[in-house]
């Protein structure tokens, strides 16, 4: 997780070069040695091809284990980002005709991209006059970077910001250092602390009276980013520090690049797996992607002429798709996002791993992988040694199980993708939308595995009220049976794999802690959202929120679900035909006008919700 | 009846694919080779970094040809590239007479591996414009190619900046490989 004040940003600056004699080789590495093996980080700080490509960035990540660091992961150890840059200058006069070299540098923060400036400068000079002393320039300049301010968001505020593309949501915690202390005194906790009296929170700051200002005038900030900069000898570099980062959200990917890529991918599929093409051949590659990746099997990126950065790239993105960025884990922990050859037996050794290479060699074995994505050709395969010929169309008799219709859901995701990418959506909204996706799998595992095991592990928390409910909302039980039957193979593989595990795990810690919510808001949100409901049906659920909801973080995780529609579903309640649904909703509100994130989503509620609401307060009022 | 039939279907039906392994210590000439057959011209090449790989058709025959990087630390990577090769192309610089026992115990390395006990060798003596070359006669002696037993074998002088071998050596290859049988 990201470390606020942490000692060091990076933690080794290496040199290396193409020896024309003995091939790639460390020069010098600062401010030591690194624990792990040299020739290691030799090949891989000189990616395949470096010698037709004037510049290429490369990205690969260290374990540690018992104090070694490995390239083989491990499911303990701490992990380590490697940013790797490699130039190759040409100069007739030098013997063989080109000098390839590169420097990298290995942090633990999963947004190292923020130093990509100032490792080409780094690299540049150590171009000029190469010395251990360029190395510790680099190494020095990055670390004297100050993050003292930073704000350190909360599980619940990140997610928020993730989803969110206000560029000022929780400014207020971008404070001077003044009102920072007054953030912390003891009588103005910003502790999320449930009020126990169940009575409106009072544990926001009302900065008006306070007569603090949080945000000085005339800043431009987007809270998403945290401002410093980097003093690089004379020149001072500015860098915008992430502040909501998730630890399977690593490095500049381009989802909309993956997302293009499986686009342009030509199908059908000419071999089958049950757990993959779950719609037969042609099944949408992008969803092949998903289930190779929730199944764990060893998905493999290939690009021959490409940069072994873009490939990196594509990995990286793969990750997120896994991840939904936030929601579940273990992904990035078995990546290669650029690997080669001379690495093959730590690859084997890993089950399940998303890979990048440019070498297709490793496609003349079909034992190395499970699915194999060309990013240049466009072709995605999954290995004839998991997979299954597409029969002939003359073998079947125009009822052939294989070609399976797709489910209506998933037909309208790649459908909303293809448009939203036709039409240039932004990265977020990109993001967004596959986040959702995922987030529908998990749901529908949980009822899933509720309706075929009686019990998940991904739900163990106790219902806060009878009949509460959980899980996936559907508005028929024949579209939950389908939706069980298509996805029955995905669930069936992911019950299997480290990232369930994990998601379990995640479960239970959140058991000890008795402040969690144990509402599931979203399942709330999606019956007044899909299902058709009575009037007491609905009522039940405006208590339910009035009840449950109360806390900071509590609001927050209510924000990201009803981010969508701005709270739409929530406010209908101020016109429930009840009169308690009406005062539970009313207060609901006030909870959420009076939390500093939340204030900023009533202000855009539907204006005619938004008197109601007003008219309901005068009222009680009088 | 197989074996010219097929050669039959293959002229109508297209061409005949097949993955050659080009091999050698560096700067033997390797990747001058592949992009003076690849463009007809040629080129002044740097070191390899990993590989290159390029599809050259001649007579109906399309070759993968894989030219792979030869420093010293390198060369253990070679073996990943064994599987599925018909063909070795292996690059002596016929100058370095320093080396050529290096190169001798790297060829004979390679060939014994299970992986490429049926694979056509051929041998380019490289390097025959300057005046210190070999004759192939004594790159052949020198990489003690008579001592191979059930291997078919070439040495072809050649000139990679002129391009002079180079053709001969891939009609050797063409004529050579086993026909695609099923």
């Amino acid at each position: 997780m990201q470390t606020l004040n942490p000692l060091l940003h990076i933690e080794y600056v290496l040199a290396a070069e193409f020896d024309i004699d003995a091939g790639p080789v460390v020069k010098y590495q600062y401010p030591d040695t690194l624990p792990g093996d040299e020739q290691l980080m030799a090949e891989l700080m000189l990616p395949d091809q470096s010698h037709v490509r004037n510049q290429d960035w490369t990205i690969f990540f260290l374990h540690d284990e018992n104090g070694l660091l490995k390239y083989r992961p491990n499911d303990k150890g701490d992990m380590f980002y490697v940013l790797n840059l490699v130039n190759t200058k040409f100069d007739k006069d030098v013997r063989r005709g080109a000098i390839v070299k590169s420097m990298c540098l290995i942090t633990r923060y999963p947004y190292f991209q923020i130093f990509k400036p100032v490792l080409i400068l780094a690299l540049d000079e150590y171009f000029d006059a190469p010395s251990l002393d360029c190395l510790k320039k680099l190494y020095n300049s990055i670390n004297s970077m100050s993050v003292d301010r930073m704000p350190s968001f909360s599980a619940s505020e990140k997610l928020l910001l993730a989803v969110s593309e206000d560029h000022s949501l929780f400014a207020e915690r971008f404070g001077e250092e003044e009102t920072a202390s007054i953030v912390d005194e003891k009588n103005a906790p910003i502790d999320p602390k449930r009020n126990s009296s169940g009575e409106k929170p009072t544990y926001y700051i009302d900065l008006k009276n306070r007569g603090h200002r949080l945000v000085s005038t005339g800043t431009v900030r987007d809270t998403h980013y945290f401002d410093s900069s980097l003093q690089y000898g004379a020149m001072k570099i500015p860098v915008k520090v992430p502040t909501a980062i998730f630890p399977e959200t690593v490095g500049d990917f381009s989802l909309i690049r993956l997302l293009r890529t499986l686009q342009s991918v030509k199908g059908p599929f000419k071999s089958v797996h049950p757990q993959l093409t779950i719609f037969g051949p042609t099944t949408p590659p992008v969803i092949v992607l998903i289930n190779a990746l929730l199944t764990q099997k060893r998905v493999l990126f290939i690009g021959y002429n490409t940069p072994s950065g873009d490939v990196a790239d594509h990995v990286l993105a793969a990750c997120f798709l896994a991840s939904g960025g936030g929601i579940l884990r273990g992904f990035t922990r078995y990546a290669f996002p650029y690997t080669d050859l001379s690495k093959v037996d730590d690859l084997l050794e890993t089950p399940g791993f998303i890979a990048g290479a440019k070498n297709p060699a490793f496609t003349h074995h079909p034992t190395w992988y499970d699915v194999v994505v060309d990013i240049e050709n466009f072709t995605m395969d999954i290995s004839p040694a998991i997979s299954s010929p597409v029969p002939k169309e003359k073998d079947s008799k125009g009822t052939n199980p294989l070609f399976a219709t797709i489910s209506q859901d998933d037909m309208i995701f790649t459908d909303q993708i293809k448009r939203m990418l036709t039409e240039h959506y932004g990265e977020s909204s990109i993001r967004h939308r596959c986040r959702n996706y995922l987030i529908r799998f998990v749901r529908i595992a949980i009822s899933y595995e509720e309706y075929k095991y009686k019990q998940s592990q991904l739900w163990p928390r106790k219902a806060p009220e009878k009949d509460a409910g959980h899980g996936y909302v559907w508005n028929s039980g024949t579209r939950r049976l389908l939706d069980f039957q298509n996805l029955e193979p995905v669930i069936e593989g992911w019950r299997q794999s480290r990232s369930y595990k994990l998601a379990a795990e995640d479960e239970q810690e959140r058991l000890t802690n008795p402040e969690a919510l144990t509402l599931d808001v979203e399942h709330c949100l999606d019956k007044l959202k899909i299902q058709t409901l009575n009037n007491s049906e609905s009522a039940a659920i405006y208590t339910l929120l009035h009840t449950h909801v109360s806390g900071y973080d509590d609001i927050n995780t209510l924000l990201v679900h009803a981010i969508d529609n701005n709270l739409f579903e929530v406010a209908l309640g101020l016109v429930h035909r009840f009169p308690a649904a009406r005062e539970a909703t009313c207060e609901l509100l006030e909870r959420i006008r009076a939390h500093p994130a939340g204030k900023r989503f009533f202000d855009r509620i539907n204006p005619f919700l938004k008197v109601t609401f007003f008219r309901i307060i005068e009222d009680k009022r009088s | 009846m197989g074996n010219s039939m097929s050669k039959i279907l293959a002229k109508l039906f297209g061409s005949r694919e097949c993955r050659i392994l080009m091999l050698g210590l560096d700067a033997a000439g390797k990747t001058t080779i592949l992009y003076k057959l690849k463009l007809n011209q040629g080129i002044s090449t740097v070191p390899t970094v990993g590989f290159n790989v390029e599809v050259l058709t001649y007579k109906n025959i399309k070759f993968n040809v894989w030219d792979v990087g030869g420093q010293d630390k390198i060369r253990p990577l070679w073996r990943h590239y064994f599987t599925g090769t018909e063909g070795l192309i292996f690059v002596v610089d016929s100058a370095d007479r320093a080396r050529i026992d290096e190169a001798r115990q790297e060829l004979h390395r390679i060939i014994n591996d299970r992986e490429m006990k049926d694979v056509l060798l051929l041998v380019f003596a490289n390097k025959q414009d300057l005046k210190e070359a070999m004759h192939p006669k004594e790159v052949t002696e020198k990489l003690q190619l008579n001592s191979l037993k059930g291997r078919t074998w070439c040495v072809v002088a050649s000139t990679a900046k002129t391009g002079e071998g180079l053709v001969e050596g891939l009609s050797w290859l063409s004529s050579n490989l086993p026909s695609m049988d099923k």
